[in-house]
This record gives structure tokens, sequence and C-alpha cells, in this order.
């Protein structure tokens, strides 16, 4: 499998900040998915408010614009997403989500 | 589909029984059933197409391992497939996105069941059993595609034609 070159947070960001306020940010990693494959693992915070109710909604439109503009798909890294609000946040310690 | 439909009941529950503060332990399972409903779902759509015994439908879906769903649906998280002919086939965008969701959930289910450093959070579960349902309506939807038939085919033999 051919690897491209991963997104920039630059890139990540300026789709955060256009879906804010609902996406208060995204951080993003490469590693291997559980089966070794190239992937990388999106972590998107969202505000209290569209996690408690936008849930379903924001979150594919958070994976929509992230698979379609970073051309994911041709990135040769297997794109996974998790989801988080802010107070969530609060309550656990992750530093890759910071 | 039966235990399909109960296992995804069941993530659901187990993700909310408990209320606004559930156990990581229930999360967990939580996301480790919802994977093992769309599996299900899947593999019981398959041996219901078996006009053979009972029992061979038993063992047909006994023959479904993880590893080639995984593969299969990576295949079909995609516009286009080359058919058993090598005739590139259209798949259906409900099509795309069940594949796509096995393939998350898979991963999710993975870290679930053997990443113990992981902590999850109840948004994080709600998004995950929404994926589960959101694929079970994307199949009832597809499953008489000539192309679901292939997708379900490619998971049992793990071959891309």
């Amino acid at each position: 499998m051919m690897i491209a070159t991963l997104p920039t947070q630059e890139q990540v960001d300026a789709i955060a900040r256009d879906l804010a306020p609902d996406v208060v940010r995204i951080r993003f990693g490469p590693d291997e998915d559980w089966a070794g494959d190239p992937a990388i693992y999106f972590r998107v915070v969202l505000s209290d408010e569209a996690a408690r109710d936008r849930l379903a909604e924001i979150a594919r439109l958070v994976r929509d614009r992230l698979r379609g503009e970073l051309r994911l798909r041709e990135s040769g890294y297997i794109p996974y997403f998790n989801f988080r609000s802010q107070g969530e946040m609060a309550k656990i310690s992750d530093p890759q989500w910071h | 589909m039966a235990l399909a439909e109960d296992l995804l009941r069941q993530a659901s529950h187990l993700a909310t029984y408990q209320g606004a503060n559930p156990t990581q332990a229930d999360l967990r399972r939580a996301v480790s059933t919802a994977y093992y409903a769309l599996f299900h779902l899947l593999i019981e759509d398959a041996a219901q197409r078996w006009n053979g015994s009972p029992a061979a439908a038993t063992g047909l879906e006994r023959a479904f391992s993880h590893g080639q769903m995984r593969t299969a649906s990576l295949r079909f998280d995609n516009p286009r497939w080359p058919d058993w002919h090598g005739v590139s086939q259209t798949i259906p965008a409900a099509l795309q996105r069940v594949a796509r969701s096995f393939v998350e959930l898979q991963d999710e289910r993975h870290a679930a069941d053997y990443n113990n450093h992981r902590e999850w959070s109840v948004t994080d579960v709600q998004d995950t059993l929404t994926a589960a349902s959101a694929a079970f309506t994307d199949w009832q939807s597809v499953r008489t595609d000539p192309l679901a038939g292939d997708y379900l085919l490619s998971m049992l033999l793990g071959k891309s034609r």
C-alpha cells in the first residue's frame, strides 16, 4: 500500500474552525490499527450541547468533511474517529486529546 | 436476524441502564456488543441465502472470520469493485457505508476488549452505537442489491474476485 503525506494540523484546524462552535478542536495522529495497517486516528472534541443534542448529525458531518477534504481514501491511511464532549475532557486525562 | 437485533438493543442497554455515569466495563461491553451485532447481521443474512440444511447454514456462519470480513469491507468501502469476471461495478453508497462501519466498529471492538489503557466516554460510545444502528438501516436498504451478495461472498471467501 502506498503511503501518501499525512494531513497537516493546519488543514485539520481549518475544518474544525469551520464547524465551530459544535467542534471545539480536532487532534490526530498516525498509528497502526488492530490489524497492523496504517491508520490515522482523529480525536474530536465537541461542545457539550452538540454532543448531547446533535451527536449523530455532527459526527457524520465531521467524518464527511475530514474524509473528503483531506482525501483520506487516497492517503493509504485508514481513518478512525473518536468523539468526546468538553465536559468529558475534564474527567478523562489523555495527552493525545489536548 | 433476531440475534443481531437483540445484540444491538443489548449494546444500547449496556451504555444507558446506569444513567449518566456508566462504568467503563459497561461502556466497553456496549462497544464490543455493537460490533458483534453488525457481525451477526451480516453472517445471518449470508446463511439465509443458503438453501441447504440448517446444520449446514450453521457451518456456513462459522466459516466467516473477522479478518477476512475486514479485508472484504476495505475493498467495498470504495466507489467501484471489479466483480468475479473483472467487470467494474458501482458499489451502492449504502453498501459502502456498511463496509466502512464494519471496519471502524471492528477496530473499536478490539480497543474495547484488549486496550486496557483507553478510557471510554459516553459520547464516544453513543457515536459507536449510532454507527452500528445506521449500518443496520443501510443494510436493510441495500441487502437485496446484487452487490450486497457479492460483499457477503467476498467476506466468506477472502478473495477479491
